[in-house]
């Protein structure tokens, strides 16, 4: 049995990939509906500083050091982590998938050149690459972005390219060989769609990651300081943490269920890809 | 040899609980293993003879298995209600089983010797000492040469039929009294499988122990089995001796697992390739059966291959020293004619599947020519060898990985003629519908996946995509070895009848000599790369002169129970490598015509 519906349905049997889904979608909506929850900039002073959650009906979630609304905060840095998250994955499986299907596929002195450059980046600390990065280049999202992307995509190369091994010496792409199709074709039709299913599960924990790497690199103010984003506000929550902890810790529990729902969403969805492996 | 059965087992039922529902793969089926005698149970692929096997030993996972039954008895205890503990001390020791692959039934990080060893200590209680001299003991019993030194070596050191001896080692070494064997020998060549096939009675015989022998093969059934039981869809259709069976078959079912087994010498007499009987008409006279000439012998020949050597390895490169290479294929040279069948038979590593390869350029030759209508393809690249893929197509032996399981059947077939320019879209899907019919398919199937349809089916959909560029040799690399026998003789009917309609020319790859008697007009045999017999089918099946040609003949079992007597002992020998050291060269090798057309490799 396989299909759209028997994969939906193995989807939604799994719990903890159904909790992933959801808190995915909670996050995409609220990232979508910053601007008319909370017009003003999140960096804009709205109220006193210090105040805590549930204190005031103003603030649900209490205000910074610098009287700036958390929960605002909140909604516009899902925003940050999101699109970092997105474009950064897309990034490294463009990469990932070009790279380790060629290297897989072609072999020989490709094969060589593309791995030593996977290893070259995996050997890599990629926070340390990452901060160069984003030292050398001007703090924006586009350089955070590029940096993870960068830094991610040996990731789904090497697997790529283990697959596409084990393809490649099935009798199906031989006779698609000698069938006469050209390289091109037969990586972008048939090699493509094959390896998809492995790169889907990989890829949503490389967006987890992705969210991390920004929030680590927002947390040490190397980010744009224009925008608000869940690492910088932890790194400005820093300075009260004996005080008022909570700066630190909301923003912290954003990113703590952000990467859990992406991380169970891939679990969910390696499982119901591979239904074999689940039950053995 | 008493009738008392060890193993009765009545009404067993086992389904498979998928997506809610629950599919039955085994129907009540009952039947009595006695004391010291060999039990088969033969049937198609999906009838639920490995089901049962698995069941007995209560291997099956439950769930998704649902095993239900009113009991498998065995030494008055019921199998099917013994707790997981109880079962651990009755498998490997009181029952015991091999499978079909002996690749991966052995720890390739363990030495032999300990594996076999380990059993003992299991379940007999020895020590270590004790027990790896008992190991060592059990592969002298299954006749591995030099027990004692092999018994500390890993199992890649082993070939398959050597591993398959381990694995029976392992199984018997706590003399059981009951063996299951799933499959021993399929995986195996003819030569080792004949000498398997006579351990396994050999043993029997002196261990006394009663064996369920499971198989698909009829012709290893009347070699093997005291009794069977003929399952189909699971049930058992049909039980009884061996000898009785085979001599009057009762049931409709029975009848068509029997005549579908080529028989070896069923050929004698006649010149052209025949079809297999259709279905249920058995009593097919064999003038109905056999095919007109098709041969166009004055043409120049559609392909010639002239002293083709392939090697593999031994470059040197920055990180590998300058080694030994496999000498795949080595001088090899041979012609077909328009409508003509050369078959290329040998055993695993004889370089047959090799030739095949470079014929249609996934293997690049080392040496020699390769002409295709008088034009060398040896070297071509770009556009030259995308036009010489129209001409030659291969079909591959597995029919289940050779489709993207993502594509529909129709897309598949119409990919080469989009590819190729042939036809714009439109006129690629009539073309596919007309495939199709050709092959034997219903049009509407053109819009489903491959995972939808059976192996025979999906060799089929092979055959038409192959069939799409309108090609004039077709290579056909052990393309029915994997089909059950029905199948296979459906797919070899159509194949012959494809070639009559088309004209078309086979490269037909197997080790099955006897689906080659069938459809051969040619044969050459291969033994480590290089071709030791060649010529017309008729010569080399009635008149073998290479002693290699004569082992192979002789290894094939025969679906005969009462010729069962002729059991040829195989000398026990390994295929020899053709690993060599780099830079060797082959010695000169002179062929003998001893009839027209008919050539042996003189000794040396």
């Amino acid at each position: 049995m396989t299909g759209w519906p028997a994969f939906r349905r193995r989807f939604l049997r799994n719990p903890a990939g159904v909790f992933g889904l959801v808190v995915i979608i909670l996050m995409i909506l609220t990232a979508l509906g910053a601007g008319l929850l909370f017009p003003a900039s999140p960096l804009s002073i709205t109220g006193d500083p210090f105040i805590w959650p549930g204190q005031s009906p103003a603030h649900p979630l209490g205000t910074d050091i610098l009287g700036r609304d958390i929960l605002a905060g909140i909604v516009h840095g899902a925003r940050v982590s999101l699109i970092v998250g997105l474009a950064a994955t897309a990034i490294a499986v463009i990469l990932g998938m070009t790279l380790g299907v060629c290297a897989g596929y072609f072999g020989g002195l490709t094969d060589v050149v593309i791995m030593r450059l996977v290893e070259l980046f995996q050997t890599m600390p990629s926070l340390i690459f990452t901060i160069v990065v984003m030292v050398s280049l001007t703090p924006s999202i586009p350089a955070i972005v590029l940096a993870i992307g960068m830094t991610s995509w040996p990731q789904i190369a090497r697997l790529v390219r283990a697959e596409t091994l084990r393809l490649r010496n099935s009798e199906f792409l031989l006779t698609l060989k000698v069938l006469g199709l050209s390289d091109l074709r037969i990586i972008i039709r048939h090699l493509f769609p094959n390896v998809t299913s492995i790169v889907v599960v990989t890829a949503s924990i490389i967006a987890a990651q992705a969210i991390l790497l920004e929030a680590a690199i927002s947390f040490l103010g190397l980010g744009n300081p224009n925008m608000i984003s869940w690492g910088s506000m932890i790194g400005s929550g820093k300075e009260a943490l004996r005080s008022a902890w909570y700066m630190a810790a909301i923003p912290g529990m954003a990113i703590f269920v952000a990467v859990l729902g992406l991380s169970l969403f891939g679990n969910g969805l390696n499982d119901a890809l591979n239904p074999q492996g689940t039950h053995k | 040899m008493t009738q008392e059965p060890i193993l009765d087992v009545a009404d067993l039922r086992i389904a498979f609980r998928s997506a809610g529902k629950s599919i039955p793969a085994v129907r009540g089926l009952s039947f009595n293993l006695r004391r010291g005698e060999i039990l088969a149970l033969v049937g198609e692929s999906g009838c639920g003879k490995s089901a049962t096997a698995q069941a007995v030993m209560r291997l099956l996972p439950e769930p998704p298995a649902e095993i239900a039954g009113t009991h498998a008895l065995f030494e008055g205890r019921d199998l099917l209600r013994l707790s997981e503990a109880e079962m651990r001390n009755i498998r490997g020791n009181r029952i015991s089983m091999i499978f079909q692959d002996p690749l991966s039934t052995l720890n390739p990080v363990m030495k032999v010797g300990d594996q076999i060893a380990e059993v003992f200590v299991r379940h007999k209680g020895m020590g270590w000492d004790a027990a790896r001299k008992e190991a060592v003991r059990m592969l002298d019993l299954v006749r591995i040469p030099e027990a004692a030194r092999r018994a500390s070596d890993y199992p890649h050191l082993f070939s398959g039929g050597m591993r398959q001896r381990v694995a029976i080692a392992t199984a018997i070494a706590a003399r059981p009294s009951v063996l299951i064997a799933d499959e021993p020998t399929t995986a195996l060549d003819v030569t080792i499988q004949a000498q398997i096939l006579e351990l396994i009675r050999s043993l029997q015989r002196e261990e006394e122990m009663a064996v369920l022998f499971i198989t698909h093969d009829m012709g290893v059934v009347a070699e093997i089995a005291d009794r069977m039981v003929v399952m189909n869809g699971g049930q058992a259709v049909e039980s009884g001796t061996t000898e009785a069976i085979f001599a009057d078959p009762r049931e409709a079912y029975t009848r068509t697992l029997i005549s579908a087994v080529p028989r070896l010498g069923a050929m004698n007499g006649f010149g052209q390739p025949m079809r297999f009987p259709p279905p249920g008409r058995i009593d097919t006279p064999p003038s109905e059966l056999l095919m007109p000439d098709t041969v166009r012998a004055d043409e120049r020949p559609l392909i010639e291959v002239r002293n083709l050597s392939v090697r593999f390895g031994g470059r040197a490169g920055l990180f590998r020293a300058t080694g030994s290479s496999v000498h795949a294929v080595e001088n090899v040279s041979f012609s077909i004619q328009p409508g003509e069948t050369l078959a290329l038979v040998g055993e695993s590593g004889c370089g047959k599947s090799s030739t095949g390869r470079a014929i249609v350029r996934l293997n690049e030759p080392t040496r020699g020519s390769i002409l295709l209508e008088g034009r060398d393809i040896a070297g071509i690249r770009g556009e030259d060898l995308k036009r010489m893929r129209r001409r030659v197509q291969m079909i591959f032996q597995d029919p289940f990985a050779s489709l993207d399981p993502r594509m529909s059947v129709g897309a598949a077939i119409a990919e080469p003629l989009v590819v190729h320019r042939l036809l714009d879209r439109k006129s690629a899907r009539t073309r596919v519908l007309e495939l199709l019919a050709q092959v034997g398919l219903k049009p509407e199937m053109a819009d489903r996946l491959p995972h939808e349809f059976s192996g025979g089916q999906r060799q089929r959909i092979c055959v038409a995509r192959a069939l799409a560029l309108e090609p004039s040799l077709i290579v056909a690399d052990e393309s029915v070895s994997a089909l059950d026998v029905s199948i296979k003789a459906q797919v070899v009917n159509m194949m012959l009848e494809l070639q009559r309609k088309l004209g078309l020319s086979y490269l037909f790859i197997s080790h099955d000599m006897a689906v080659v008697e069938r459809v051969s007009h040619r044969v050459a045999v291969m033994y480590l790369g290089e071709i030791v017999e060649i010529g017309p089918r008729a010569e080399i099946f009635g008149n073998p002169r290479h002693p290699y040609t004569q082992r192979l003949m002789a290894a094939v079992p025969i679906p005969d129970p009462s010729r069962r007597g002729e059991l040829r002992s195989v000398p026990l020998n390994e295929l020899r490598s053709p690993v060599r050291p780099h830079g060797y060269e082959p010695p000169e090798r002179v062929y003998h015509e001893v009839a027209p057309g008919h050539l042996v490799m003189k000794a040396g």
